[in-house]
């Protein structure tokens, strides 16, 4: 975690160096990086035997419990959001 | 939506040349997918350092988005005492293996941490739940990155920096700094770094509740 933190300051430095001369959008080559990152999950969910062995028996409480998480999650972090930015907006 | 299948799309093709025998199964995941982040962070940095607006609207936050942590642990074990509710139902129709209470809501304190609350779980509870945990918390960052846009659209910028949990530090973070914007991507790694701490810190609660 140390050393992603200290690559992502240097990319700010180097984003910073140059600015005038990347006028190009980043953003294909990170979703390409970030397909490339799920990829590397699918492999690793793939090669635990374990896990997958028993994914049919345990999968279904596993999903459950992940998805409605996310939801809570999502709706606390939208009344939160109501709370914080919209609020702050609507006073300037 | 064309992002939403591109990302699936990698994770399957990747899950099934992994079932199929393709890839060798003594590769060295952690490894790769280690310097796939730090390939990550650096273009998420190049990308922050690129943009002359981000240093304004930063500033322009109010201070108490700084306490979006709590609203994602708060959001969380709500979500997980559903679950529980709908895990006992799922139960009696023997579709799922009975869970308590305390045993839902700690696999959902992973907060897609799956390593650490995998392993931990596994120590205490057993290899089942420990299992369900690290399925669970992958597939919370697996959903947070590919439902990402529609997080955001239907629930606000903040959205995908909950959904995300633990991760929004490292895994998640390129694309919250894609969706939510390049604004959030300080709050988002005080958020995974904050509920990144709380992981074995709610577990041990839950444990010693058992």
């Amino acid at each position: 975690m140390f050393i992603a933190l200290s690559l992502m300051i240097v990319g700010i430095f180097v984003g910073r160096l140059f600015r005038k001369r990347v006028r190009f959008s980043l953003s294909p080559y990170i979703m390409a990086v970030i397909s490339l990152l799920l990829f590397v999950l699918g492999l690793e969910l793939g090669l635990n035997d374990k896990l997958i062995s028993q994914f049919a028996r345990l999968g279904v409480s596993a999903i459950v419990i992940s998805l409605l998480s996310v939801l809570g999650s999502c709706v606390a972090a939208y009344l939160f959001y109501r709370m914080t930015v919209e609020r702050r907006e609507k006073n300037a | 939506m064309r992002d939403i299948l591109i990302i699936l799309g990698s994770f399957i093709v990747g899950l099934v040349l992994a079932l199929t025998g393709v890839i060798p199964a003594d590769l060295d995941i952690s490894t790769i997918s280690k310097y796939v982040l730090y390939l990550l962070m650096f273009l998420v940095g190049f990308n922050l350092g690129k943009d002359e607006q981000t240093l304004k609207l930063i500033k322009k936050q109010p201070l108490s988005t700084l306490f979006l942590p709590f609203a994602t642990m708060i959001g969380t074990f709500v979500g997980a005492l559903a679950a529980y509710c709908a895990i006992q139902v799922l139960w009696k129709l023997s579709v799922t293996p009975d869970l308590s209470l305390l045993d839902t809501l700690s696999v959902s304190a992973g907060f897609g941490y799956y390593s650490l609350s995998s392993i931990l779980i596994n120590e205490v509870r057993g290899a089942e739940l420990g299992t369900i945990a690290l399925a669970s918390n992958i597939l919370r960052e697996l959903i947070t990155i590919a439902f990402a846009p529609v997080m955001v659209k239907w629930f606000k910028n903040f959205a995908p920096i909950s959904s995300g949990g633990a991760t929004t530090a490292d895994t998640t973070l390129p694309i919250i700094q894609r969706y939510a914007g390049n604004q959030y991507v300080p709050l988002s790694i005080l958020h995974g770094a904050v509920v990144d701490f709380s992981v074995p810190v709610y577990l041990t609660l839950f444990f010693s509740l058992m």
